[in-house]
């Protein structure tokens, strides 16, 4: 009598044990599985000298951003809105963040810690078509600018621009009025033209 | 009643080890998903270039969005028109700040 009963509570001991064990692992995997799908990207860019952040959701689990840590080595709180699928949020700070914490918003105490991607600069292309015109620094007079070759034009202006001449097929000759720069220029090239006012000995624009 | 004994712990070792794989598994594919999107992320660049109507940026799945002077986002990137010939951004593929 005593050996069916013994057995029935080892086996009752051993099945509660077991369960509890995979309870434990199924509450460990979920806790590791979320955070595996959470998929925050934080980027940072200088800006009139302060450094503007963004930080999107690239992932289908929702997350509030809840820190951002700083060069210095202080922390800002923040506690956003749940951002979603694509969702975007932005701030400006004063000091470099480098990193930021993000938290489930399905279960708060599941976060991770993403770094913020720093910046690069890149020239703009030019078509391989076009030459890309940019005149700088006008100021008191007005300029024009006559281009001929494999194309025609002229444009007379009194502010800075940038254009592009397109299509052209081979080198463009300029007759520049007020402007300092090239001659010619060749498609796929930028040429930069400086705005230069004749002199008007201290006299008002309505007298030169 | 020891073969009876053993049978049970057998059955028991069995319906444990399924059991684990089974809830490992959501774990597993997580991690494989989660390296697929960190590759996939360290690809992700951007390239500028003028057109007749501004200066444009051009980010992967075919997104295309004017630059402006001010930072604003294209795909998963952040850029803006420095002056007439450059852009600064920032995506995913760069390197951490700081």
């Amino acid at each position: 009598m005593t050996e069916p009963i013994g057995f029935i509570i080892a086996m009752v001991i051993l099945t509660t044990a077991i369960g509890i064990g995979l309870y434990g692992y199924w509450t460990y995997t979920n806790h590791v599985t979320l955070q595996n799908y959470l998929w925050p990207i934080a980027e940072v860019v200088p800006y009139k000298g302060d450094y503007y952040l963004g930080v999107v959701n690239t992932g289908y689990e929702p997350f509030t951003i809840k820190q951002i840590y700083l060069s210095g080595g202080s922390t800002i709180s923040a506690n956003t809105k749940p951002l979603t699928h694509n969702q975007w949020w932005f701030t400006e700070t004063s000091q470099l963040p480098i990193a930021v914490k993000v938290c489930s918003t399905v279960e708060p105490s599941i976060c991770v810690t993403a770094p913020v991607h720093g910046w690069s600069m890149d020239e703009i292309g030019v078509p391989p078509d076009a030459i890309l015109v940019v005149v700088n620094g006008s100021g008191d007079c007005g300029w024009s600018l006559t281009w001929y070759g494999w194309s025609g034009g002229t444009i007379s202006y009194d502010k800075d621009i940038t254009f592009l001449i397109q299509p052209v097929y081979g080198d463009v000759h300029f007759i520049l009025n007020n402007l300092l720069g090239p001659s010619e220029a060749s498609p796929g090239s930028v040429v930069v033209f400086n705005v230069n006012c004749p002199s008007n000995n201290g006299l008002p624009p309505w007298l030169w | 009643m020891s073969s009876v004994f053993t049978a049970a712990i057998m059955a028991l070792t069995i319906a444990a080890v399924i059991a684990a794989v089974a809830i490992s598994w959501p774990m597993i594919k997580s991690t494989f998903d989660k390296s697929s999107w960190s590759g996939s992320m360290g690809l992700y660049k951007i390239g500028f270039t003028y057109t007749k109507s501004g200066a444009y940026a051009y980010a992967q799945n075919n997104v295309v969005a004017e630059l402006n002077d001010t930072p604003g986002f294209v795909g998963y990137c952040i850029a803006y028109q420095y002056n007439a010939t450059t852009a600064i951004y920032s995506c995913p593929s760069n390197q951490p700040a700081g």
